[in-house]
């Protein structure tokens, strides 16, 4: 049986960070800002913001995003 | 290469909300990737078709999109669709790829000694196997059945197409094997040569010589007429046989050998002549610049095979002959060279003796130095076979006994 847990049966954002340079966003409902120091994700319950320098977003699709670049610092709001 | 085949857009987006554009491409499902952020605007890529799909999203969002480089192949046709002659060499190309790899264009045969690559040729060309048929004719099965039915000492045969090359594999019987038939005449076994019997082991007839006897040449060593005695060891008759011994003799032999004291030696001049040709289909056609005259030649012939891949190969190739002119001139032996020739020669005559079962005793042979010729002489002692066979001819001692005749003398 696959085991979910209940935050992410319940719609949460997930992240993948890669070292510095790469930050794997899933779950998550539309772009709120980009600029190349800033990224703001709306999630569900949340909203995710990605903090860093040469900011990139390498693909997005409905349900992920990929973030490359120099990557500072990641918080919640 | 899916993204090059439909095309793509390098497109920079300007305006009051880009962020709720990029969110309602994403609500669309329209693709957006390598989207980056600089000088107040945005830039990304997109497929060719998803742009008219994002216009009505662009005024919606009061943002204004922009072109920047268009690429892929859509594209690229549109720009070179003037270009007919192009993409006809295009598809000819590959129309003739295609044509060239479907042949045959090299027959090659491995394993083949006494049976030539021109008489193996001429087989399959006889039974419609020739350069330039397709591949989906050829049946390996047939080939491999013609050639051993052809030859019966071809004993396996292994057809293979690989690309365009049919490798003809091939193992020929070295010699058929037969059991020699064992001549059953009766004979004597006579002295071949003049010596000393050293040794003597005979299997059928009588031996006329023991150890130590002084043989001439042509004198009986083991009699083929064998005496049939009674129970009172008398003479009954005489039965012939093939007389059969091992019969080893120290003799002395003379060694001879002359050669001339000048060694001729070929070399080449340095002047060659050197010729193309352009091989096509297994037929040769030749540019030659000026036509060799020289006394003495040696040829070489070099081909290159033109081929794509490993075993793709064309139906063209080009040859190049080489021309060397030669020259002969004669060299004096001196002393010491001449010495070696001797020896060398001596050595070879050794090695034919051992080969016969002679045992080399003792070597007297000595070399005279000449002028104009060498020669090398003397006495070699050794311990050889010397039994051959010979009709019987001697009938002295086969007259029936007297008493058997039935005579009353």
């Amino acid at each position: 049986m696959l085991q979910v847990t209940s935050d992410i049966a319940r719609g949460a954002v997930l992240l993948s960070v890669n070292g510095r340079q790469e930050v794997y966003i899933e779950n998550y409902r539309g772009i709120m800002d980009y600029t190349d120091q800033l990224i703001r994700v709306q999630a569900k319950h949340s909203r995710v913001v990605v903090l860093g320098h040469r900011l990139k977003i390498a693909y997005y699709t409905a349900d992920e995003m990929k973030i490359v670049g120099w990557i500072d610092e990641i918080k919640y709001e | 290469m899916k993204t090059y085949l439909k095309g793509y857009l390098r497109v920079r987006l300007t305006g009051y909300g880009p962020e709720r554009f990029l969110n309602m491409c994403q609500h669309h499902q329209i693709a957006v990737w390598g989207l980056t952020y600089g000088g107040g605007a945005y830039e990304f890529y997109m497929y060719q078709n998803d742009f008219h799909r994002c216009r009505p999203l662009a005024r919606k969002t009061k943002t204004k999109l922009h072109i920047i480089k268009k690429a892929g192949l859509p594209f690229f046709l549109f720009h070179y669709r003037r270009r007919k002659a192009f993409f006809l060499g295009i598809a000819l190309s590959v129309f003739l790829l295609w044509q060239l790899s479907v042949h045959i264009w090299d027959i090659r045969f491995t394993g083949n000694y006494s049976y030539t690559d021109d008489m193996l040729m001429e087989l399959l060309n006889e039974n419609e196997i020739v350069y330039g048929m397709k591949i989906s004719r050829v049946s390996c099965a047939e080939i491999e059945q013609l050639i051993r039915d052809s030859y019966t000492d071809i004993t396996w045969v292994s057809a293979q197409v690989s690309g365009t090359r049919l490798l003809i594999q091939i193992k020929e019987n070295s010699g058929i094997l037969t059991a020699p038939e064992e001549d059953r005449t009766p004979c004597d076994l006579v002295a071949s040569k003049n010596g000393i019997i050293t040794e003597i082991v005979t299997r059928k007839g009588v031996p006329k010589v023991k150890i130590g006897d002084v043989v001439q040449e042509g004198q009986v060593l083991v009699s083929g007429t064998v005496p049939v005695m009674n129970d009172s060891q008398e003479v009954v008759r005489y039965e012939q046989v093939r007389a059969d011994a091992d019969v080893v003799a120290r003799t002395a032999t003379d060694y001879a050998d002359e050669f001339p004291a000048v060694e001729q030696i070929t070399c080449e001049t340095g002047r060659k002549q050197t010729s193309w040709y352009i091989q096509y289909l297994g037929k040769k056609m030749g540019i030659s610049f000026g036509k060799a005259d020289y006394a003495m030649s040696d040829r070489r012939d070099q081909e290159y095979r033109l081929k794509l891949l490993n075993d793709w190969y064309l139906p063209l190739g080009v040859g190049v002959i080489t021309v060397n002119e030669l020259e002969v001139y004669e060299k004096k032996l001196s002393e010491q060279e001449a010495y070696e020739k001797f020896q060398k020669n001596l050595n070879d005559y050794f090695e034919k003796c051992e080969e016969k079962g002679v045992q080399i005793l003792e070597n007297h042979a000595t070399m005279t130095y000449n002028a104009d010729v060498c020669t090398g002489s003397g006495k070699i002692v050794a311990l050889e076979p010397i039994a051959v066979p010979q009709a019987i001819t001697e009938t002295e001692g086969m007259e029936q006994p007297d008493e058997l005749n039935g005579d009353d003398h």
